[in-house]
C-alpha cells in the first residue's frame, strides 16, 4: 500500500497538496491541467524535490527520510531517460549498479532483461541511433533492472505515436504483472490508458485532488462531471 | 557531487579573488624606493594617458571603418563553407601579437615589400599592427550580428522592391550602427591595453603608452612607485571604458563565439570579393614574414631549445590551469550572480598586464621576485585564456547539467560515475579544443613573461623580442615561424581529437 | 614548477661542483659578451690563469647592471658587475652590496683623478658622434652647433637603460645647464629612433638609418682596423667631451669573493688589458697594454664630467627633463 498523507510541497509562491492511498500492484493515472502539479507530485515522490511537511508510505514504513536512491521508486521523464552518449548496455547496467561497473552474473541480468524488451541486438548502440519505440524500450529496461516496486511514469511516452503508446503501455503492464509492481503514470490521454487503470487522481487545483477509482470516476463522469476539468486533455486530438 | 562541486566551485572563485586581492596587496605594499608623489604628475604622464587613449581611438575607428563593407558584403546571404572564414577570422585573433608585428615590419620595414613614407616605427607601424589585429576581429562580431536579421525581414524587403542600396539604407544600416559601438569600446580597449605592439614598434618616448610606462618603470628606472602608480591609472582607466561599454557590451561578447550556419549555395560575386580582399589583407602581413623567413639560411641561437622548452612548459602548465580554472566558473549549480559574472570578465576587465604588476610587485616585496616567475607567468597566462575558453564550456556542461541531472540522481550515481560517465565524455571535445587554444594564447604571450622574467629567462617570444631589438629581422622571422608552426600543430591537433572523437562513436 | 626547474638546473651544477668550484658569475652588457667583444677573449685567458669557469650573462646595457642588482638584491646570482660608469657609482654603493676590492689603482691612466676603493676601473673613453664623412659634409663643430644649426639626424640610446645614452645626457646637462630641456625638445626633431643598447643604434646607423649616431671617439679605430675604412669620424665638439669610465666591482655576497677579487687584479693587469682596446674600442687604463695602431690617430679631447655624487643627486631629475622633452 502507497499512503500519500498530507503531502505538502512549494515551488516559487505556489502551494502543493496530495493526498491519497493506492493499493500495491494498482495502477493509478493521474491527470489535469497543465501546471496543477502532476509531475510535480512524481518528483516529490521520488526525491527530486523536497517535500515541506506530510508523509508518504510504503508498505507501512516511511520513505520521505531515505536518500533518493533507496526509495522504492523508479521513474521515467517525458525525455532524457537515457544517456544519449553511453551505450544502450552501460545505460542498461546504471539500473543496477549507479557506477556502471558490471560483473559477469550482472552481466547476464542486463543481457537477460534486453531480451525481454527485445532490444538484445542494440546493446552496443548509442540511443540516438535507436527509433523511438526502441528508446522507450530501453528505457523501460532499465526501470525494469532498478526492481523498484514502484513505477512513476511521466508521460514517458507521450512523444510518441497512439501505436507506439499503446505497445508502451503492453510493457507496463508485462512488467506489473511480472514484479507485482504499482504505476503511478501521468497522462494527457486518459481514454487510452482507462481499460487498464485501477485508480484515478484528479487534479481540481494544485491543493485539492480527487482520489477515486475508476468505476466511480467513470461513473461520475457519465453523470456530467469533471467536464471542465479534463476538456481540454481528453478532447484534444493528438 | 554536490559537495564537489561547491568545493571546485569555492576553490576556483576563491583563487580568482585572492589573486585580485594580492594584486591589489602588491600595489599598496609595493617596494618603496621612488619619489614624492607630485614628481610623477608631469607632462610626460600626460602625454603618455593622451596617446594611450588617441592611439586606441584610433586604431579602433580604423578597424571598424574597413570592418563595415566586409562585414555587410559576407552577411549578404549565408554560403557554403563560410565556417572555414569565420574560423580563419577567429584564429587571426589568437594568434601572437609578435606574428603580426614582425608581418608588419616586414611588409613595410626597410627592404619590405611597400615601401612608407616615413618609418614604420611609432604611430604608423602601432597602427597597421592593430587594424592587423582587430579587424578580422570586427569583421566576424558585425558579420555575426548582420546574420542575425530575420529571414522574414529579407523577404519583407524582396517583396517591397528594395534594392542592395535601399536594404542597406533602412535594415543593415541601423544594425551596423548599433552594433559598431559595442565592437567600437571593445577594440578601444583592447588598444588602450596593448603592450607587445607598443614596446616592439613605438620606437622611443614618444610612444609610450601606459602598460608600456609600467614595464619601463620596473626595467628601466626599477621605480615600483612609478609602475604602481601607472598601472592602477590604467586599471581606473580601462574600468571607466567598460562602464561606458555596459553589461550589454559583455554579452554582445560572449554571443560572439556562436557559429554561423552555412548556406547551400556558394559565395556572389561579391562575396568572393569581399573574402579575397580580407584574406589579401590579413594574409599579407604572414606572408612577408615567410618571404622574410625564407630570405636566409635557417641559423638557430643556442638559446632556442631552452626557449622552446621553457615557453612549452609555461603553455602546458598555463592551459591546464585555465581549463581548470574554467570548469570551476561552470560547475552546474552555481548561483549566477552579478559579482560572480564580474568575475567571470574580471580578468579580461582588469588588464593583464595591470594584475602582474601587482602580483610582480609583492613578490619583489617578499624576495620572491626570481621563485615567482614560473608560477606568476602560468597563471596570468591562465587568467588571461579563462575568459575565451569559459562560454563553450559552460555552454556544453549546462547543457549535460539539465538533460541529465534528474536522472543521475534518481539513478543515485555518485561523484565519480557522473564525471566520468556523464560529464566528460560530453565535455571532452570542448575540454581539448579549449586546453589547445589556452596553450596557444600562452606560447604568444610575451608581456608578462617580459615582465617577470629574469636575466636568464627567457621565452620563444622573448627569443624574438630581443632578435628584433638587435634589429636582426630575418631571425627573428625565422623563429617567427618556428612559433607558428607550433601554433598550427597545436590546434590542428585539437581539431583532429574532435574529430576522431565523433568518428568513434 | 620552479622547484623542478631548480632541480633540474642544480643537478648539473652540482655534479660540476663537486670537480671544481661554481663558475664565476660577472653581470656585463650585451656588447662586452657577443663574439667580437673582449669577453670571450678574457673568459680564455682568465680560465687558463686560474682554472676555473667564468660565466659571462649579458644584460641590455650598463644602466640596467644597476636596475638588475637593485632588483636582485641580496640574492644576486652575481659575483662581479662589470660594465657600470663613473657615474653611476655613488648610486650604485647606496645600494650596499659590494665589497671593496683590494686591488692597487695607482699606476693607472684615467682622463680625470679619480679614485675608488670598491671599484675597478678598466678602460675609458669621451662620447662623441660618430658620422660617415662620405655622406655627411657640414659636420657640426660643437654639441650647440650640432643642436642648433644642423639638419643631421641623429640615433642615440636612452638614458634609463644605457649608459652611453645617460652619457649623452650628462654631456648636454654640462654643456647646457638649464637650458638642457630646451635643448632636448629642439634635437628631439631630428632624432630617428632612441635604442635600449648601443649595439641597436650602431647597427641601425650603419645600415643607413641616420647621419650620425652616438658612439665613442675611439669607434672610428675599429672601422680603419677591421674595415681599412677611415669613411667613418668622431665629430670633435669644442665644449669638450663627457667622459666616461667602465667599472667593475665584487658583490659582497659573493661566495669566493677572494677568487672575483683576483679577477679583478687581472682585468686591469696587461694580458686583459692588451684585449680591451681592440675589442670594446675604448683607451685601456693601462698605458703599456697593447692598442690596435688606429688608435695613434684617435684625438684625446677635452674632458667634461659630473662627480657621481652630482649625478645621483640629479639623475631623476635630469631623466625627467630629458623625458619631457623627447617625449613631445
Amino acid at each position: 500500500m502507497l499512503d500519500v498523507r498530507q503531502l505538502t510541497t512549494q515551488l516559487g509562491d505556489q502551494d502543493f497538496h496530495w493526498e491519497f492511498k493506492l493499493a500495491a500492484g494498482d495502477l493509478m493515472a493521474i491527470v489535469g491541467a497543465s501546471g496543477l502539479g502532476k509531475s510535480t507530485l512524481l518528483n516529490v515522490l521520488c526525491g527530486l524535490l523536497p517535500a515541506t511537511a506530510g508523509e508518504v508510505r510504503w508498505q507501512g514504513r516511511d520513505v520521505l527520510d531515505q536518500p533518493l536512491h533507496r526509495r522504492p521508486f523508479g521513474i521515467l521523464f517525458q525525455s532524457h531517460n537515457l544517456f544519449e552518449h553511453l551505450s544502450v548496455e552501460v545505460n542498461l547496467a546504471l539500473g543496477i549498479h549507479p557506477s556502471g561497473r558490471l560483473h559477469e552474473a550482472d552481466r547476464e541480468r542486463v543481457l537477460t532483461a534486453a531480451r525481454r524488451f527485445d532490444i538484445a541486438n542494440l546493446l552496443d548502440r548509442t540511443p540516438d541511433r535507436l527509433s523511438g519505440g526502441q528508446q522507450q524500450r530501453a528505457a523501460l529496461a532499465r526501470v525494469f533492472l532498478q526492481r523498484k516496486p514502484v513505477l512513476l511514469l511521466d508521460e514517458p511516452f507521450s512523444s510518441l505515436d497512439p501505436a507506439l503508446r499503446q505497445e508502451g503501455l503492453n510493457w507496463v503492464r508485462d512488467m506489473q504483472a511480472e514484479q507485482g509492481s504499482t504505476v503511478l503514470l501521468v497522462t494527457h490521454h486518459l481514454d487510452e490508458m482507462l481499460p487498464v487503470t485501477d485508480q484515478v487522481l484528479l487534479g481540481l487545483t494544485s491543493e485539492q485532488w480527487l482520489s477515486l477509482s475508476t468505476d466511480e470516476f467513470e461513473r461520475q463522469r457519465a453523470q456530467g462531471a469533471f467536464q471542465s476539468l479534463l476538456g481540454i486533455d481528453t478532447d484534444a486530438s493528438y | 557531487m554536490i559537495a564537489g562541486n561547491r568545493l571546485l566551485r569555492r576553490l576556483g572563485a576563491g583563487l580568482l579573488w585572492l589573486t585580485l586581492a594580492l594584486a591589489a596587496l602588491g600595489m599598496v605594499l609595493h617596494p618603496g624606493g621612488g619619489y614624492a608623489w607630485a614628481s610623477y604628475f608631469d607632462s610626460w604622464l600626460v602625454r603618455v594617458i593622451w596617446f594611450s587613449i588617441y592611439q586606441a581611438l584610433l586604431s579602433a575607428t580604423l578597424s571598424l571603418l574597413l570592418a563595415w563593407p566586409f562585414a555587410w558584403a559576407l552577411s549578404q546571404t549565408p554560403f557554403r563553407g563560410q565556417w572555414l572564414l569565420a574560423a580563419f577570422l577567429n584564429l587571426a585573433f589568437i594568434l601572437p601579437v609578435l606574428a603580426v608585428v614582425l608581418g608588419v615590419v616586414s611588409l613595410f620595414g626597410q627592404n619590405g615589400w611597400v615601401t612608407l613614407p616615413g618609418t614604420v616605427y611609432g604611430l604608423p607601424g602601432i597602427l597597421l599592427a592593430h587594424v592587423a589585429l582587430n579587424l578580422p576581429f570586427a569583421t566576424r562580431l558585425l558579420w555575426d550580428r548582420l546574420s542575425q536579421i530575420p529571414d522574414h525581414q529579407k523577404r519583407l524587403a524582396e517583396v517591397l522592391g528594395m534594392g542592395l542600396r535601399h536594404r542597406l539604407r533602412w535594415l543593415e544600416w541601423p544594425l551596423i550602427r548599433m552594433a559598431s559601438g559595442p565592437v567600437f569600446v571593445l577594440i578601444a580597449l583592447l588598444c588602450f591595453s596593448s603592450f607587445t605592439v607598443i614596446l616592439t614598434l613605438g620606437g622611443g618616448p614618444a610612444n609610450t603608452n601606459l602598460e608600456v610606462a609600467v614595464y619601463q618603470a620596473l626595467k628601466y628606472e626599477f621605480d615600483s612607485r612609478a609602475a604602481m602608480l601607472y598601472a592602477v591609472l590604467h586599471g581606473a582607466l580601462a574600468l571607466t571604458a567598460i562602464g561606458a561599454l555596459g553589461q550589454g557590451g559583455l554579452l554582445n561578447m560572449e554571443a560572439a563565439v556562436r557559429q554561423p550556419r552555412g548556406g547551400q549555395r556558394g559565395p556572389s560575386p561579391l562575396q568572393w570579393c569581399a573574402i579575397l580582399g580580407l584574406l589579401a589583407l590579413l594574409l599579407s602581413p604572414y606572408a612577408a614574414l615567410l618571404d622574410r623567413a625564407l630570405q636566409a639560411d635557417w641559423h638557430w641561437p643556442a638559446r632556442l631549445p631552452d626557449a622552446l622548452r621553457t615557453s612549452l612548459g609555461i603553455a602546458v602548465f598555463s592551459s591546464v590551469c585555465a581549463v581548470l580554472l574554467a570548469l570551476s566558473r561552470c560547475l552546474p549549480g552555481a548561483v549566477r550572480t552579478r559579482r560572480s559574472r564580474w568575475l567571470d570578465f574580471g580578468v579580461l576587465v582588469i588588464p593583464a598586464m595591470v594584475l602582474t604588476t601587482g602580483l610582480f610587485l609583492l613578490c619583489l616585496r617578499l624576495g620572491w621576485a626570481r621563485e615567482a616567475t614560473w608560477p606568476l607567468i602560468i597563471w596570468v597566462n591562465a587568467l588571461m585564456a579563462m575568459p575565451l575558453i569559459l562560454q563553450p564550456l559552460k555552454a556544453r556542461i549546462q547543457a549535460a547539467h539539465s538533460q541529465y541531472h534528474r536522472l543521475t540522481r534518481v539513478l543515485g550515481m555518485r561523484t565519480w560515475p557522473v564525471l566520468r560517465l556523464v560529464y566528460w565524455p560530453l565535455v571532452r571535445p570542448v575540454m581539448l579544443w579549449a586546453l589547445a587554444l589556452s596553450a596557444v594564447l600562452s606560447l604568444g604571450d610575451m608581456g608578462v613573461a617580459a615582465l617577470v622574467g629574469q636575466v636568464d629567462f627567457v621565452t620563444l617570444p622573448l627569443l624574438i623580442y630581443q632578435s628584433m631589438g638587435s634589429y636582426q629581422m630575418t631571425l627573428a622571422a625565422q623563429m617567427m615561424v618556428v612559433l607558428l608552426a607550433l601554433c598550427a600543430s597545436l590546434l590542428l591537433l585539437a581539431e583532429w581529437a574532435r574529430g576522431r572523437y565523433r568518428a568513434g562513436r | 614548477m620552479t622547484v623542478f626547474k631548480t632541480a633540474l638546473m642544480a643537478t648539473p651544477m652540482l655534479a660540476a661542483g663537486l670537480a671544481s668550484a661554481d663558475p664565476l658569475t660577472i653581470y656585463t652588457y650585451e656588447s662586452f659578451v657577443s663574439e667580437w667583444g673582449p669577453g670571450p677573449q678574457i673568459e680564455k685567458a682568465y680560465e687558463a690563469d686560474c682554472d676555473c669557469e667564468v660565466d659571462f650573462v649579458g644584460l641590455e646595457d650598463g644602466v640596467a647592471l644597476l636596475n638588475r642588482l637593485r632588483l636582485e638584491g641580496e640574492d644576486s646570482q652575481a659575483d662581479i658587475i662589470l660594465g657600470l660608469d663613473d657615474a653611476l657609482i655613488a648610486e650604485t654603493k647606496k645600494l650596499d652590496l659590494l665589497a671593496k676590492h683590494r686591488v692597487d689603482l695607482s699606476g693607472l691612466t684615467l682622463p680625470y683623478d679619480w679614485e675608488d676603493d670598491t671599484f675597478v676601473p678598466y678602460d675609458y673613453g669621451h662620447f662623441a658622434f660618430v658620422y660617415d664623412q662620405t655622406r655627411v659634409d657640414s659636420v657640426p663643430s660643437s654639441l650647440e652647433e650640432l643642436v642648433y644649426d644642423s639638419d643631421l639626424s641623429i640615433i642615440y640610446q636612452d638614458p634609463r637603460v644605457s649608459t652611453p645614452g645617460q652619457g649623452l645626457m650628462l654631456w648636454m646637462k654640462s654643456v647646457f645647464g638649464d637650458e638642457a630641456e630646451d635643448a632636448w625638445t629642439t634635437l628631439q626633431e631630428r632624432v630617428v629612433t632612441v635604442t635600449p643598447g648601443w649595439s641597436e643604434a650602431y647597427s641601425l646607423f650603419q645600415e643607413g638609418e641616420s647621419d650620425m649616431v652616438l658612439s665613442y671617439t675611439t669607434s672610428p679605430a675599429y672601422h680603419m682596423t677591421y674595415e681599412d675604412t677611415d669613411k667613418y669620424q668622431a665629430a670633435i665638439f669644442s665644449e669638450g667631451h663627457y667622459a666616461q669610465i667602465e667599472v667593475a666591482a665584487v658583490l659582497k655576497n659573493s661566495d669566493q669573493i677572494d677568487r672575483a677579487r683576483d679577477f679583478l687584479a687581472f682585468l686591469v693587469s696587461n694580458p686583459a688589458q692588451d684585449v680591451l682596446p681592440g675589442t670594446n674600442w675604448m683607451w685601456p687604463v693601462l698605458d703599456s697594454a697593447d692598442k690596435p695602431e688606429a688608435f695613434e690617430q684617435m684625438v684625446r679631447p677635452e674632458t667634461l664630467y659630473f662627480s657621481s655624487e652630482t649625478v645621483a643627486e640629479n639623475r631623476r631629475d635630469w631623466l625627467r627633463e630629458w623625458r619631457n622633452a623627447a617625449s613631445q
